[in-house]
């Protein structure tokens, strides 16, 4: 085989792979999920919420919840453990229902996103009750925090920290 | 027999027509042979007699032919004085006010003290972006400033408290859960 035949060959299996690596790499984007629209606004909102468990039954502080001590010590309970927490990545108008301890259910709705603000409706269930223990339309700065609390459980109280965000989603859900 | 001690007020109330047929029956098969109910009934009968005859004999000297003149000639003088004007109306207030004892100003006074209280201690709580709700829907109850929520309506079925943390910016809802 002579050496011009060999370098044609090697060039087409050079394209071949760099095509198929294009093609697979744009497959992978449209798998993963868009925060943007095409304008530059916000597609979706990543949604973070954890659920505590605050009593003044002893002293002990889940390390997993260092980040938000400062918030967590203006509710003054001595103890705090984090009983659940998920991450959600939820478009603009669909809602995201979250399963909470106790029986409960939040359910929260990203409305819209104006001037750093995020729009949430959210509404905390109870039982079997088909009318909402509290229901709420607030805004939100981007990457605030919302916190739902004193609803009583296992001897203590539940706090419930809602974030919102429109930054890149890093899906993780913790569960005891 | 029904008995002379219960006459009193068996009889009374069978004469008021207060027993029930069978009872009604029994007394008076009763009465015949007890003088002390037979006594009793015609005490009762004798009052009756009394009592209607006075009756009878006042409302005879009353006189009614003026009757709805009177009522006509009252209402044509409160319309008058109602159409009257408001230096007259304001005399008519005064009048009614004039013989209030000293209490119903005092209560007055405090009422209106107290709603002054009231408004004023709103305006301290908003101005302090503080908020509490309870029950239905409400207007907006909270506001807060830069890098805080705004709440732009809030319903719960129990008591809600909500405020801002100011050094972690963060909003709290707390929802009651003591009855």
């Amino acid at each position: 085989m002579s050496e011009p035949i060999i370098h044609r060959r090697l060039a087409s299996c050079l394209t071949a792979v760099f095509g198929l690596l294009a093609l697979a790499s744009a497959a992978g984007a449209q798998d993963q999920p868009s925060n943007r629209m095409p304008g530059g606004e916000p597609a979706a909102v990543q949604l973070r919420v954890q659920t505590v468990l605050a009593t003044d039954a002893s002293q002990d502080f889940d390390t997993r919840l260092t980040s938000m001590r400062s918030q967590l010590q203006a509710f003054r309970y001595s103890a705090y453990r984090l009983v659940q927490e998920e991450r959600r990545h939820v478009g603009f108008g669909s809602q995201a229902d979250f399963s909470l301890p106790g029986g409960r259910f939040l359910q929260v709705v990203p409305q819209q996103f104006v001037d750093e603000q995020i729009a949430l409706r959210v509404l905390l269930m109870e039982g079997g009750t088909p009318s909402p223990l509290m229901s709420t339309l607030l805004s939100l700065p981007n990457r605030g925090t919302l916190f739902v609390a004193g609803r009583k459980h296992q001897g203590g109280t539940l706090i419930i920290r809602i974030g919102a965000s429109t930054d890149t989603p890093a899906p993780v859900t913790v569960q005891e | 027999m029904a008995g002379c001690s219960h006459s009193d007020r068996l009889v009374s109330l069978l004469y008021d027509g207060e027993l029930d047929a069978a009872r009604q029956r029994d007394i008076a098969f009763d009465l015949a042979d007890c003088p002390d109910c037979t006594r009793r009934r015609d005490v009762l009968d004798r009052t009756h007699e009394v009592v209607t005859q006075t009756l009878d004999s006042a409302t005879s000297r009353l006189d009614f032919s003026d009757f709805w003149t009177g009522i006509e000639h009252r209402i044509a003088v409160q319309t008058e004085s109602r159409s009257r004007g408001w230096t007259r109306r304001f005399h008519l207030w005064r009048l009614q006010w004039q013989p209030a004892p000293f209490w119903t100003w005092s209560v007055g006074a405090a009422a209106a003290l107290l709603i002054v209280t009231g408004v004023v201690t709103s305006h301290w709580l908003t101005g302090r972006d503080a908020g509490f709700e309870r029950g239905t829907a409400a207007p907006p109850p909270f506001s807060g400033s830069d890098g805080q929520a705004r709440i732009d309506s809030l319903s719960a079925a129990e008591t809600v408290l909500v405020w801002n943390e100011p050094t972690s910016n963060a909003t709290v809802i707390w929802v009651s859960d003591t009855p």
